[in-house]
């Protein structure tokens, strides 16, 4: 901020008490914003510096450079956002009928879907990642049963397919919690009203469920997502050379090369990606809302 | 539930399956006596729970584990349910910019947040403190806990909190018996998610803990790098049962329907 | 009342949890004692019972472990100039240099850890005494003797694996594991030193490898499940497996010989000085005798005698060789690099 814009400011806030009565609904946010600020920005800023060799006098974008003209690293960034995108998009087909299903039961019923739903999250990323090569691999579960019925075996590991299949296993509940949480709050009346009217179960969906259920969906997306581009044990477990992704990268440089400043900017340049992608979320969502 | 389509039964059914058949495997395997985890797997043990749960290795951090995710869990809470009330409530200058701030620690991997965190916290003395690894957690689950009260928030008008205070409610009567139990399946979504989410968290830990800190998934990826037996998955059913417990306890005290349904 | 139950019941739970930590925990700390690490499970195992009752029989301090791995370790020494939560800290080769260059160790010497007499140059000189290892493994071959054959050296076995002999059944490290960059290393010694043509080896290799493996866990799986027949794996570890009654699975190192991983023995800087007489624990003869018994992987004092058992799986000294790390450190992030874009 220049001292113009803090002048341009000034008039408006021009006795103590009146900067307080104005602050006065927010303070709520202080604490949270005062906690991020030091212990997530702090640590954040000293990566910033490491990853423009700052412990040496000037500023230096070499490591910037080995990441943005090559283009392998591009290809690796792409392939992790692609691969964000499709975890995301899967995540949330398969899981909004789930989350309906929560929505419209009760009970017991209820509670065991609920259940089912954080079973993923029960079990270390590790273990479950064994798991899913005891059920994957050429011959584990899947191949034993698919071969029992006389079909044609499937070769899902060391590929994008299995990692995919994974990554969506562990990020659904993040997906369905979510989702189930708005529609919840949706009033089933809604529905009832509209199919007295006539109203397909499809057009009920299409025009009254989804659009009210829209912001659980966002929040869904945006945990799914953020949580997919940085996550690295799955791929490098499930995965092979040829399934790359940026977390990936950055453990190797920081446990096998020691290169921390390198590390450190490939951690900058996946947060930028994820907060355009979270800007962009909130941009769309307004002129959607300006537009109904 | 009864009232949906057979398809969307049907389609219910399969996901529930998807969901739990990696980790009924590995539930599966911790039964077995063989020193290697197989499929199918072959003879039956309880060798393994024997072991882990006589085990310091295994037993300490879990206590561990859990006290770092009930911590963790309340100070999100803590912090998030006042910045979301005032996010959706008030005027709140650049709200774009300060939700996608609360929110971008969602967006730094754990590994690089972990090690700069721990130079950072180490400036301060609080590299090998117990209080560094609960600031390690919060930072992760927090977001999570405030995305998930937004979305439940952001659905629900003002008119209920306004009828309170017209009615002559303070600001914090108002909170307790109106705001609160309207934002409960936001809080409980929320808080359960943290809770799995610290308690699973290993790349924080990892540099933060401490041999009296140590958690179960440091002490448990540790011990996976080296050794491929069946004690790792006893161990983990061993989580799956205490999840469960917590899970039964939480559903006994606030009723079945209080989970995740807002009272009306 | 509901309400009092269920806090009742909530602690009751929290109350068993409790319960069997305390009896998992059993003895009751002392005020003082040292922090030595090791990597999980068996090698904890390890130390916890050849180790430290040495050195607690000798100083009367407890020992504990922390377990984890060695860039965890470092950043953790590195974090806390001065108040570092670990006295003895176990290194990879690589990481041990790099601790060293930057200060954060204590040199060793004959007068503070007499056994160090005892230990080869190849242990502990190229690190200019900063850290020594207590025992070293070799990377070999561990494979299906009902399916293949014993291979006889590393060059005739990446030509059949190339050829397509042993089929689809291979695992080899991944250049981007810890020790992949020396066992690359060691496949560029095989073709005169060229790291090129180590690549090339690599790629025409590559459609038989069902995978590059990054932890020891994940190809002892592949191997333990029958997806591969041939695994390039450490002797330790793979006799480990096979004296499990796996008799169907062999070890052998090809010629010339195998790669060695150490664990280096380092004292962090700062440290109490009594931490010295815990690495002369683990390179006495309790210590190394103990620890191969329980690890199978020999120990590098080279006066200690073990029983014929465990002498029969050892790789002998001459048969391996430890890479000039020293030389290699500065081309290893170049190595990583050209792996992740050649091989995929």
């Amino acid at each position: 901020m220049t001292t113009q814009d803090i002048q341009a400011l000034s008039p408006a806030v021009p006795t103590s008490k009146g900067v307080l009565s104005r602050l006065s609904p927010l303070y709520g946010l202080l604490p949270l914003v005062a906690f991020l600020l030091f212990f997530f920005v702090g640590p954040l800023l000293l990566n910033l510096a490491e990853s423009l060799g700052m412990t040496q006098a000037g500023i230096d974008f070499a490591q910037y450079r080995r990441i943005f003209a090559d283009i392998y690293y591009l290809r690796v960034i792409a392939e992790t956002i692609i691969l964000g995108v499709a975890v995301t998009v899967i995540c949330a087909i398969i899981g909004y009928p789930l989350a309906y299903a929560i929505a419209r039961s009760s009970g017991l019923q209820k509670s065991l879907l609920i259940f089912a739903i954080v079973i993923p999250l029960l079990v270390n990323v590790v273990v479950r990642s064994f798991g899913w090569m005891v059920l994957l691999s050429g011959k584990g579960a899947l191949n034993w049963v698919l071969s029992s019925f006389g079909l044609p075996t499937l070769s899902l590991m060391y590929h994008w397919g299995g990692v995919t299949i994974a990554l969506v296993h562990v990020m659904l509940p993040f997906m369905v919690l979510s989702l189930a949480s708005t529609l919840e709050t949706l009033d089933p009346r809604l529905e009832e009203a509209a199919a007295v009217l006539g109203a397909s179960r499809f057009a009920t969906f299409r025009r009254i469920v989804l659009p009210l259920s829209l912001e659980g969906l966002m929040t869904g997306s945006i945990l799914v997502f953020t949580l997919c581009v940085g996550s690295f044990v799955t791929v490098m477990l499930l995965g092979s050379t040829s399934t790359m992704v940026l977390p990936l990268l950055i453990y190797q440089q920081l446990n096998i090369a020691s290169d921390w400043p390198f590390a450190a900017a490939m951690g900058m340049v996946l947060l930028t990606i994820v907060m355009s992608v979270l800007w962009l979320q909130a941009r769309l969502r307004r002129t959607k809302w300006r537009a109904s | 539930m009864n009232s949906l389509p057979l398809w969307h039964r049907l389609f219910v059914a399969a996901v529930v399956i998807f969901l739990a058949a990696p980790v009924l495997i590995i539930v599966g395997v911790a039964f077995t006596s063989a020193e290697f985890v197989t499929f199918p797997p072959r003879g039956f043990s309880l060798r393994w729970f024997e072991k882990v749960l006589t085990d310091a290795q295994f037993m300490v951090p879990l206590w561990n584990s859990f006290l770092l995710g009930v911590a963790s869990t309340a100070t999100s809470i803590v912090l998030a349910v006042p910045a979301a009330i005032t996010l959706v409530r008030n005027q709140v200058p650049m709200k774009d910019a300060v939700l996608a701030f609360m929110l971008s620690p969602l967006s730094l991997p754990t590994i690089i947040l972990a090690t700069s965190l721990l130079f950072f916290l180490a400036r301060f003395g609080l590299g090998t403190s117990p209080v560094g690894l609960l600031i390690g957690h919060v930072i992760i689950t927090v977001p999570y806990v405030l995305r998930t009260l937004l979305g439940v928030y952001a659905g629900i008008g003002p008119e209920t909190e306004e009828a309170a205070r017209t009615l002559g409610a303070g600001r914090w009567r108002t909170f307790w018996h109106v705001t609160l139990p309207m934002i409960r399946p936001g809080l409980l979504a929320g808080g359960i998610l943290a809770f799995l989410l610290s308690f699973d968290e290993v790349a924080v830990a990892l540099l933060l803990s401490t041999t009296d800190t140590t958690t179960l998934p440091v002490s448990l990826l540790s011990y996976l790098v080296y050794n491929y037996d069946p004690a790792v998955a006893a161990i983990s059913t061993v989580q799956i049962v205490i999840v469960v417990v917590l899970l039964l306890i939480l559903e006994r005290c606030f009723g079945v329907n209080h989970l995740v349904l807002p009272s009306k | 009342m509901k309400r009092f139950s269920c806090a009742l019941a909530a602690l009751n739970a929290a109350a068993l949890i409790g319960a069997s930590t305390l009896a998992a925990m059993a003895e009751e700390p002392k005020p003082e004692k040292i922090v030595v690490t090791a990597y999980g499970g068996i090698w904890a195992e390890s130390v916890a019972k050849n180790y430290a009752p040495c050195f607690e029989k000798k100083t009367g301090v407890r020992v504990e472990i922390l377990t984890g791995e060695s860039s965890d370790w470092l950043n953790k020494v590195k974090a806390n100039p001065g108040n570092s939560p670990i006295d003895v800290i176990t290194l990879s080769e690589l990481d041990s240099l790099r601790a060293a260059k930057e200060g954060l160790l204590e040199q060793l010497s004959v007068e503070k850890v007499p056994n160090l007499a005892s230990i080869p140059d190849a242990f502990h000189k190229p690190w200019d005494d900063y850290g020594v290892s207590g025992n070293y493994g070799a990377m070999g071959v561990m494979y299906n003797s009902q399916s293949v054959a014993e291979p006889q050296s590393w060059k005739q076995l990446i030509d059949d694996i190339a050829a397509g002999k042993y089929g689809e059944k291979v695992a080899w490290p991944s250049g981007t594991y810890t020790w992949g960059p020396s066992q690359l290393w060691w496949v560029a010694q095989q073709y005169g030193g060229d790291i090129d043509v180590a690549f090339e080896k690599m790629k025409a290799i590559k459609p038989y490898v069902v995978k590059f493996w990054t932890t020891p866990v994940e190809a002892l799986n592949l191997f333990a499940t029958g997806e591969v027949d041939v695994l390039v794996y450490w002797d330790g570890r793979a006799f480990a497996f096979i004296n499990k009654g796996n008799d169907w699975a062999k070890f052998s190192v090809p010629e010339p010989g195998g790669v060695v991983s150490l664990v280096m023995q380092s004292v962090v800087k700062g440290a109490n000085p009594i931490a010295y007489e815990y690495i002369d624990c683990v390179l006495s003869e309790e210590g190394q005798v103990g620890n191969s018994q329980t690890m199978r992987y020999p120990g590098t004092n080279s006066t200690v005698t073990y029983p014929d058992d465990l002498r029969a799986e050892f790789t002998p000294m001459e048969k391996v060789k430890v890479p000039p790390y020293s030389e290699i450190i500065d081309r290893i992030p170049e190595w990583i690099e050209r792996w992740n874009k050649e091989m995929q």
